[in-house]
Parts: C-alpha cells; sequence; structure tokens
C-alpha cells in the first residue's frame, strides 16, 4: 500500500490520462504537487522502494516519451517530463536524486510558463506552426533552448550533473543501464523535437511574433538563477 | 606563474561574454581575434615550458593539466582558431546572426581545449557533450533551413548515445578505480600492466570508450552526421572536418594507458578503422555531391586515424589528425572563399583557385602525368622497401607498416585523382597533392620516433607490443591492397558502366555493386525513416 502511494504521488503511474482532455493547464499544477508531497515523505521518513514501483515506473516513463513524442501541447509536454523521469525517483536514493528532482521540477514549471507565454500571445499552448521563435522572439526563444537543453541532459546544466551525481552513487545492476537508457533518450528525443519545432525552423508569416514582457524577461531570469545555483552545487559535488 | 597557461580553456568564454555586451558589429572580430592570438601565445609558451623543465603544469586542483600532448593540440587548435576566425570576420559579415556565430564559435573552442586539457574524467565527459551540443548550433547556424536542421538533428543523436556510453565507462571507471584523475588512473593503469594484475572490467570500459570515440569521429556505422552536415557555414565544415571530428582520437590518445591493458579493443579499433577506411574511400568515389564526397573523404581518414590507435601507434594517429587537419581546413576555406568571391563577381575571381582549376590549360601528354607519379610514389616505395631490408624492428614495431599502407592508400587515391583531373586541368595539381604527400610520409619517418618519446616517454614502445597484430596486420594489408586494386580497376571503368545498348543487358553484379556505393549503404535512407522526429 505504501509503496501503490509513493508510485502514485511520484508520478510512476500515468494517471494524466484521466484527466488531460479537460484539465491540461490545471494537470500540470496537480502533478507538481503531487510530487513535491511525495518527495517530501521519501526525504522525512526514508522511505525504499522495491524494483515492482521501478517497473511500473519504467513502463510509464516509455508510454509517457510516447505520448509526448506525438503531442503540440506544451502544458501537456511540462508536466510529462516528470512522469518520463519518473524511474529515478524510485532508483536513486533520495538522499542523491533530491536537488535534481527540484531541478527538474524548476524546468518543467520554466516549460509550463512559456506555454502560459504562447497561449497568450499565439492563442493556444501548443506549438505546432510557430516556428523560428529565436529568430522572431529571441529573449523568449533563448529561454526556451536553456529549458530544453537541461531537459534534454547537458551539462552543465543542473539535470544532467545532479543526476550524473545520483548515478555515481546508486549501485549498477541490468535494471540501472534499462532505467538510464530509457530516461536519457526519453528526455533526449521529447526535448528536441520541440526544440527543432519551435525554437528553429522557418518563422510562420501569418504569425505576429511577440518577444517575452519585462515581468516574463524577470521570472525566467529568477527560475534561470536557481538552476544555475543548483547547477553549481551540483558540479561542487561531482567533482568533489 | 605558469599555472596562466591553464586560463586558456576559459579565455573563449571571456570572448564570448564580451561579444555578448557589444554591440558594435566591428568590434567582435577584433576581440575574437585579439584573444585567439592570446590563446596561441599562451599555448606556445606552455609548450615551451613543457619541453624545456620536463614537468606537466597541473591547476585547478589538478582537475586541468597542460601536459606534452595539451603542448601539441593546443598550438594546433590555437592557430586553426585563429584561422577560423580571421576568415568568419569576413565571410559571415553579411550572414545573420554574426554575433551569435561568433558565440557559439567560442563556446565550441572552449570545450575542445577543455577536452584536451582536462585531468578529470568528469571534466573530460563535460566538455566531451558541450562540444557536441555547441557543433549542434552551429551545424544547425541556418535554423530558418530544414534540412540543417534535420542533418543538425542527426548530428547530435549520433554524439548523444557516444555520450551515453562515454558516461557509463566514465562511472565504471570511477567504480572500479575509485579516481577521476587520469593522472592517476594512468599510474594504475601501468602497474596494472607490469604486475600482471587485470581487471576484467576494463574490457568492458575500453570498449564502450573506443565506441564512444568512434561515434564523434564518424567512423562507419556511426558516420553518417559528418558528410550530411555541409549545409552550415564553411568555417564551421573547416572547424568539424579539422577540429571536431578528431576529438575521439583526442579521447583515445588520453586513455592509452588503459588501452595496453585491453589489446583486443585495439584490435577491434583496427578492424572498424580498416572497414571504414575501405568502404568510405569507395563511397566518396561514387557519390556526386562533392562536399558529401568531402565529407565520406574525411570519414575514410578517421578510419586510418582508428586503425593506427588499433595498432598502438598513438603518436601517428596525433600526427595524421593534425595533418589532415590541416589539409582539410585549407580545403573547405579556400571553396568557401571561392564561393564567396563569386556572389560578389559574376565572373569567377582571378586566384589561385581559378588558375589551378578553371583556367584552360594546353592539354598535356599522358605520359607528363605517369613521369610525376614514378618520380614522386617510386621514392616512397624504394623507401618502403630498403626498410622493409634493412630495420630490425620492421616486425617489432608496426609503424612503418602503417605508414606503408598510409602511403598506398593515400597513391591509390591520387591515382584515382589523376583520371578525375587529368586532361583539362592543371599538373601543378597533381605535383601538389604528390608533393604533400611525400611531404607528410618523410616528415613523419623522421620526426615520429620524436615524436612518440615526446608523448609518451619511456613507455612510447609499449603500445607496439601490446598492440599484437604483426600477422594479423599483414593479412589484412593484404586483402586491403587487393580490394583497393579492384576497387581501382572497377572505378576507372566506371566511365563504361553498362547501360543497355543495343538490347545488351547489364552487368548484374555491378550495377548491384554501384547501387548500395551510390546509396551510400543506405544509411541516409535508414535515419530518414527512422528519425523523422528531427
Amino acid at each position: 500500500m505504501k509503496e501503490f502511494l509513493m508510485v502514485l504521488l511520484l508520478a510512476g503511474l500515468p494517471y494524466y490520462v484521466f484527466f488531460e482532455k479537460k484539465f491540461s493547464e490545471k494537470f500540470f499544477y496537480v502533478s507538481f504537487f503531487l510530487i513535491l508531497v511525495g518527495l517530501s515523505l521519501l526525504w522525512f521518513f526514508n522511505l525504499q522502494c522495491n524494483y515492482v514501483c521501478i517497473f511500473i515506473a519504467l513502463a510509464t516513463s516509455i508510454f509517457t516519451t510516447y505520448k509526448a513524442i506525438k503531442t503540440t501541447n506544451l502544458y501537456k509536454l511540462s508536466y510529462y517530463f516528470l512522469f518520463i523521469n519518473s524511474p529515478v525517483y524510485f532508483l536513486f536514493s533520495i538522499k542523491y536524486s533530491v536537488y535534481f528532482i527540484i531541478s527538474l521540477l524548476i524546468t518543467s514549471l520554466g516549460l509550463f510558463l512559456i506555454g502560459k507565454y504562447y497561449e497568450r500571445n499565439y492563442g493556444s499552448p501548443n506549438f505546432y506552426g510557430i516556428g523560428g521563435l529565436a529568430l522572431q522572439a529571441p529573449i523568449a526563444g533563448l529561454f526556451l533552448r536553456i529549458y530544453l537543453i537541461t531537459l534534454a541532459l547537458y551539462p552543465p546544466f543542473p539535470n544532467a550533473v545532479l543526476l550524473f551525481n545520483s548515478m555515481l552513487k546508486s549501485e549498477l545492476d541490468i535494471v540501472w543501464y534499462t532505467v538510464v537508457v530509457v530516461f536519457f533518450f526519453g528526455n533526449f528525443f521529447v526535448a528536441m523535437r520541440i526544440l527543432t519545432n519551435t525554437v528553429f525552423g522557418k518563422p510562420n508569416k501569418n504569425v505576429f511574433y511577440i518577444d517575452f514582457n519585462v515581468r516574463e524577461k524577470l521570472i525566467h531570469t529568477l527560475l534561470n538563477i536557481t538552476l544555475l545555483v543548483i547547477g553549481i552545487y551540483g558540479l561542487k559535488e561531482v567533482l568533489q | 606563474m605558469e599555472n596562466i597557461i591553464l586560463l586558456i580553456p576559459f579565455i573563449p568564454l571571456i570572448i564570448t561574454a564580451l561579444i555578448g555586451i557589444i554591440d558594435q558589429k566591428e568590434t567582435i572580430p577584433k576581440i575574437s581575434m585579439f584573444f585567439s592570438a592570446l590563446i596561441a601565445v599562451l599555448g606556445l609558451i606552455g609548450a615551451f615550458y613543457i619541453v624545456y623543465f620536463d614537468k606537466n603544469i597541473y591547476g585547478f586542483n589538478d582537475l586541468l593539466v597542460f601536459n606534452e600532448l595539451s603542448a601539441i593540440l593546443v598550438v594546433y587548435v590555437a592557430v586553426l582558431g585563429l584561422v577560423i576566425r580571421k576568415y568568419s570576420s569576413k565571410y559571415m559579415w553579411d550572414e545573420k546572426g554574426y554575433k551569435r556565430f561568433f558565440i557559439l564559435l567560442n563556446f565550441i573552442f572552449s570545450a575542445i581545449y577543455l577536452l584536451i586539457m582536462s585531468n578529470h574524467l568528469v571534466v573530460l565527459a563535460i566538455a566531451w557533450q558541450i562540444m557536441s551540443l555547441s557543433l549542434y548550433f552551429l551545424v544547425s547556424f541556418n535554423i530558418d533551413s530544414k534540412s540543417a536542421v534535420k542533418f543538425g538533428g542527426w548530428t547530435l543523436l549520433i554524439h548523444k548515445a557516444a555520450d551515453l556510453l562515454f558516461i557509463i565507462a566514465v562511472i565504471l571507471t570511477y567504480k572500479t578505480y575509485h579516481t577521476f584523475y587520469l593522472s592517476e588512473l594512468s599510474e594504475i593503469w601501468l602497474n596494472q600492466f607490469s604486475t600482471g594484475n587485470i581487471d576484467t572490467v576494463v574490457y568492458v570500459v575500453g570498449f564502450l570508450f573506443l565506441i564512444a570515440a568512434m561515434m564523434k569521429s564518424s567512423i562507419i556505422p556511426f558516420h553518417i552526421w559528418l558528410p550530411y552536415t555541409s549545409e552550415g557555414p564553411t568555417p564551421v565544415s573547416a572547424l568539424m572536418h579539422a577540429g571536431v571530428v578528431n576529438v575521439g582520437g583526442i579521447v583515445l590518445n588520453k586513455l592509452a594507458y588503459m588501452l595496453i591493458l585491453t589489446p583486443i579493443v585495439l584490435n577491434i579499433a583496427f578492424a572498424f578503422g580498416l572497414f571504414t577506411a575501405i568502404f568510405a574511400s569507395m563511397i566518396m568515389l561514387t557519390t556526386p555531391d562533392i562536399k558529401r564526397s568531402l565529407g565520406y573523404s574525411t570519414v575514410g581518414q578517421m578510419g586510418y586515424m582508428i586503425m593506427e590507435v588499433g595498432l598502438g601507434a598513438f603518436s601517428l594517429a596525433i600526427y595524421h589528425l593534425m595533418v589532415h587537419g590541416i589539409f582539410k581546413a585549407s580545403l573547405f576555406l579556400e571553396s568557401g572563399s571561392l564561393i564567396h568571391y563569386a556572389r560578389h563577381d559574376p565572373n569567377i575571381p582571378k586566384r589561385l583557385s581559378y588558375e589551378t582549376f578553371w583556367e584552360e590549360k594546353a592539354e598535356y601528354s599522358k605520359n607528363i602525368f605517369w613521369l610525376i607519379a614514378l618520380f614522386t610514389v617510386l621514392p616512397v616505395i624504394i623507401f618502403g622497401a630498403v626498410k622493409f631490408l634493412i630495420s630490425e624492428e620492421f616486425f617489432q614495431f608496426n609503424m612503418a607498416i602503417v605508414i606503408l599502407a598510409f602511403a598506398w592508400l593515400t597513391g591509390t587515391q591520387l591515382f584515382l585523382s589523376f583520371f578525375k583531373v587529368s586532361k583539362s586541368d592543371s599538373p601543378k595539381v597533381i605535383v601538389g597533392l604528390l608533393v604533400s604527400f611525400v611531404l607528410i610520409v618523410f616528415t613523419y619517418e623522421l620526426i615520429g620516433r620524436g615524436l612518440e618519446k615526446f608523448l609518451y616517454g619511456e613507455h612510447a614502445e609499449l603500445f607496439y607490443h601490446v598492440a599484437s597484430l604483426n600477422v594479423s596486420v599483414i593479412i589484412a594489408l593484404a586483402l586491403l591492397v587487393l580490394i583497393l586494386i579492384v576497387g581501382w580497376i572497377y572505378m576507372y571503368k566506371q566511365h563504361f558502366v553498362d547501360i543497355e545498348i543495343n538490347g545488351e543487358k547489364p552487368n548484374k553484379v555491378k550495377w548491384v555493386f554501384y547501387k548500395i556505393l551510390s546509396r551510400e549503404a543506405y544509411f541516409p535512407d535508414l535515419f530518414m525513416r527512422f528519425f523523422k522526429i528531427f
């Protein structure tokens, strides 16, 4: 029962399929909150999950990767990333993976806010047909690029560094290798798909591009500073 | 004081920061050039320090090192960087995103310097990945071009797979030896070699590092990213063919002491290198696209480089990658320059390229070409034969065999070039190619031993003992020669490929062989089909 609760809280089950048609925007808050609760439970009660949890989370991760490749909705994608990385929450000790999860939550939040920007300026959170953002709205393009590179697990951005730190501290076995390969490529494919289709590509002549306003710039700068601080901490940890 | 040399990887980042805050377009190349020159000067000072004091420079908690390998490669990359930046300053002037281009260029140079000077596997892994990412952004520089972005995606995908293998190898190394420091690891590996007490994990680690290196060095079957990424700006192509693609060889050189524990990994490297050298060279000759053809030429050269690593000739691999890099960079920059001038001038500009390649010449007798061949290739063959007869070390050290193989293969390609460029083109081209070829082979023969001693000191000869390929190398080379002769005859007769004339049916085997080569062994089709995501 305890394990099932943890799987549910930490995005180990794709329960979004029941809600996302109607509440794709709100659902991000729900999954974000549930993961925070799950993380706190893991941290304070030092809970351990068995291999069954990892396998369930792995299946969810693969399924969500497939779902993420099929969608262009940035709201959905922002919580899909939380589900794609779910095996990490169970595989690695919370002591070492907590910073990775925090960094992942911040990056997903950044992506979600970019979805808000899309909805406000282009009518919907879908990136389909909104190409060439880097040319037409360079600041928005830059921030989206940073989030996507972070999600695609490239160093020195924090997700990659912190994940490496968690990987280093864990025991290697066949499950470890399987999980690592799945989330390594899952994150990469989904992030690169967004990058190539909206940050890059030909600008749409029928769309009037608007860059970030001051408030958005401020919020995303703060998020990036937080990521930078976590990244520096992670780098320091790894190099020590 | 000497630790200032270790700031080299961070100088391109300083350039990036400065470019970021500058608005004047004219100032961007000036800053970039000034600091690049500074890197070259620091590199030279560092090289002098290494030679004079015979001591490595360690710094940043031993995370970075300026050693013999850095002394050679940093200077090489710095000079290359200087040339590419100078070239880009004018070439990219009219392009959109001038500032962005210089920022990305400096990022990739920073990653390359970090990779060369790292003494820590994590730093190496970080540099290894940043380099790929920077390359992706440079290759996809024309972001509104669908094909540039798609092929950039292919590049990143293969590099990402290499990153995963590299990371797993790093973790396994740490779990086995409990250190990330390459200087400490080298000592452990040498010690294990002398005592014979070898961990079996090292075979897995060696294999993972080798595959990762092969992926980033564009070895078949991981080669597809290189021939298809020529759509990026010309300076990027030059950098890619002269610098980025060499990182596999550089990393294997850094891990040379581990590879002495794993002769089987060296044998695998040799086999992959051999196959790549042959296959890429054959595809190169059937590819109609000139840029892709150049890409396959580089793939073939990387095959030689990995082959040399497989033979234990690590210093030759370094020499080869530098010489090839200079050659390819010159080729790309010169061709790009010609296109650039042609954009502004409806006539082809009267420069060296024009005189050499385009100006109509009187037809020369075929004998001239044969004479040139006789007086240039023949001395190399005689030299090799004499070395074979007088040198006791011939079979002990494979270096001479590699040189002969290299000479023969390059010579064969040159012969093919004869038939491709003959008659209407200038003999200057052929003389130039042959002279450079002879120069390269003889230079290495003169400095090779010195280079080996400089890079690996007393352990230089260890690699050849371990490579243990004496007999198989000779068989492989004989096979290689046979295949090349057949290939050469086939290519020579290409002009007469069977086309159904007067009811005569074409030779099916020939057609199938040609089809496979001209479709680049179906690798592009495979990627087009399965990686539509990009």
